[in-house]
């Protein structure tokens, strides 16, 4: 054993000696975030039956979006839920597979009372006038998330779908 | 602050490596073990992938992208599991062949069946796993309440003993002709490495009627886009005189490279957010692009691929961009950066892997050459051939155990 070990490492030890001089380079750093800032939600405006159709191809403009988001936040929590504070990174154009979808975050403490006041708030769409047209919003709650690129692209389950 | 029990948000992780890549990468065999590409090839079913870069960039290295790159289709099939194992099928493409199949279902609460390097994965309930008569092993809940026990089973078709007429695999046979006998979708992709992902001579996958899917980029402009100084996050020769800073300058990084993640993010949602042009009201986002006084706006493009996309695909893609934007290439320049993301498809029900980032930093060029000479173009090529010595920083993130639902 013991004369074989000695006779190979010609080889293999030449190749080693020359790494480090080939190497400039400065050691990786590599940590884990756990507890980020924030945290991110992808929620979905949803109109209950009788809607009428101008209802639903009408955009969805942030102030209206802030404005339901307080509510179901007052709704559920009081004045402590209307200060927890809302961005909203973004609203998807009303047409298309992501109709009335917008993209926000909160502070990741109280990510998980922003999700429970959303999803069982039912708004009512009357109080903006017309009780005819409008009928009641409720926010679906499609993605949560920390980290808001695990998020962007969804989970691909549409690809299945011929 | 509201006591809410948040479960779900106490798995979730990110891991982010700060490092230098190699300074050079060998396109036949690219490193397997270290960090960004062990990370590429940590994710086997990659849904989308997607690449950032400024458009100056971009409008330099697009013929050679859509020259050079390989072109991409995969096959949507509805299969069931017997029709795996039928003689023609199984032959040419597990036995022989190389492919990547992924059903459709959701793990942890549908039956799911993955087959990649010959093992076909399936993951089933307690009921339906006793009825197949094969042995598996449970697999990890997490400790989640409520949640039934799920199993695996693994089975490597390539073994010499999975033949027909063997007796295992007249197990095997029996249950998924009596057991596991649902047609469910599946996506498939041919990895032989003549092929694009289905092989031209059988366009019909053994008389399984595929549709076959070819997947092009998807082009997206963003004007105008305040881009934060990257340089900032290159990691620095660890100086022994400043071990009392290093903490706090670690820390630093740490917050810096969530903030970028975050930022890049923003990008591929092309939010208004990011763009120079936003006067959002505080009320309604409070969002600010990290150390926005010092950013630029600058125009940046990002191409999308959808698909059933395999890892090794996305490692050359790597290998060819930096090829594309190294020092005294053709698309070099101080704001030559891109970053590379993909999400993953077939995420497990408990820690998933949901997919990776990766920004590659401008190569570092040492005392920019200013053109007026013999003697400048002369030290130019030097310090291009210098900065071709050092690699590429780059910084990395791993995504795991986020909750998406949709």
């Amino acid at each position: 054993m013991s004369t074989t070990s000695q006779s190979q490492p010609a080889e293999p030890e030449s190749a080693k000696r020359k790494a480090p001089t080939e190497q400039t380079s400065t050691p990786t750093l590599t940590f884990t975030t756990r507890n980020p800032l924030w945290t991110y939600l992808k929620l979905q405006l949803t109109h209950q039956p009788p809607v009428s159709q101008s209802t639903l191809i009408q955009p969805l403009d942030p102030l209206t979006a802030r404005t339901y988001l307080s509510a179901a936040l007052n709704q559920f929590l009081g004045l402590s839920g209307t200060a927890i504070s809302i961005d909203i990174l973004k609203i998807d154009p009303p047409t298309g597979t992501n109709a009335k979808t917008i993209w926000i975050r909160v502070p990741a403490p109280d990510a998980s009372a922003v999700v429970a006041a959303l999803s069982s708030w039912v708004g009512g769409g009357s109080s903006s006038g017309d009780a005819t047209g409008a009928g009641n919003v409720a926010w679906r709650v499609c993605a949560k998330g920390n980290f808001l690129q695990a998020l962007v692209n969804g989970s691909g389950a549409e690809m299945f779908v011929p | 602050m509201l006591e809410f029990n948040d479960d779900a948000s106490r798995r979730e992780k990110c891991f982010t490596s700060l490092g230098q890549l190699p300074p050079f990468i060998d396109p036949k065999q690219p490193p397997t073990r270290k960090v960004p590409f062990s990370a590429i090839l940590g994710h086997p079913f990659v849904h989308t992938v997607e690449v950032t870069l400024p458009k100056e960039a971009y409008t330099t290295i697009q013929a050679s992208l859509d020259s050079k790159l390989q072109k991409l289709r995969y096959a949507r099939v509805f299969m069931s599991l017997s029709s795996l194992l039928e003689t023609e099928f199984f032959n040419t493409y597990i036995k022989k062949g190389n492919i990547l199949m992924i059903s459709e279902g959701r793990s942890g609460s549908d039956s799911v069946f993955t087959l990649r390097d010959g093992i076909l994965k399936l993951e089933l309930s307690r009921e339906i796993f006793e009825r197949t008569g094969l042995t598996g092993k449970p697999i990890r809940s997490g400790g989640r309440k409520h949640a039934k026990e799920r199993y695996i089973i693994e089975l490597n078709l390539r073994l010499p003993s999975m033949l027909h007429g063997k007796k295992g695999f007249k197990r095997i046979e029996w249950a998924f002709q009596n057991v596991l006998t649902q047609s469910v979708a599946w996506l498939f992709f041919d990895l032989s490495s003549e092929t694009n992902g289905i092989a031209d001579d059988d366009l019909s996958l053994k008389g399984n009627h595929p549709q076959l899917i070819p997947c092009t980029p998807a082009i997206t402009e963003h004007p105008q886009i305040l881009v934060p100084p990257l340089d900032t996050l290159k990691l620095m020769d660890p100086s022994p005189t400043a071990t009392a800073t290093t903490t706090a300058h670690q820390e630093q990084l740490q917050n810096q490279c969530t903030e970028i993640s975050e930022w890049l993010a923003m990008v591929s949602l092309a939010s208004p957010r990011v763009t120079a042009a936003d006067d959002v009201d505080p009320y309604l986002s409070r969002y600010s692009v990290p150390d926005a006084d010092e950013a630029a706006p600058t125009d940046l493009v990002t191409l999308r691929w959808r698909g059933l996309i395999p890892p090794k695909w996305i490692v050359g893609l790597l290998v060819h961009l930096l090829r594309e934007t190294a020092a005294g290439g053709s698309a070099a320049s101080s704001s030559a950066w891109f970053a590379i993301s993909a999400n993953a498809l077939g995420r497990e029900a408990v820690e998933a892997r949901d997919g990776y980032s990766l920004l590659v930093l401008p190569a570092v060029m040492p005392a920019a050459p200013s053109g007026r000479g013999e003697d400048d173009a002369k030290g130019g090529k030097d310090a291009i051939a210098a900065a071709r010595r050092m690699g590429r920083h780059y910084v990395s993130w791993e995504f795991v155990a986020a909750s998406v639902l949709q």
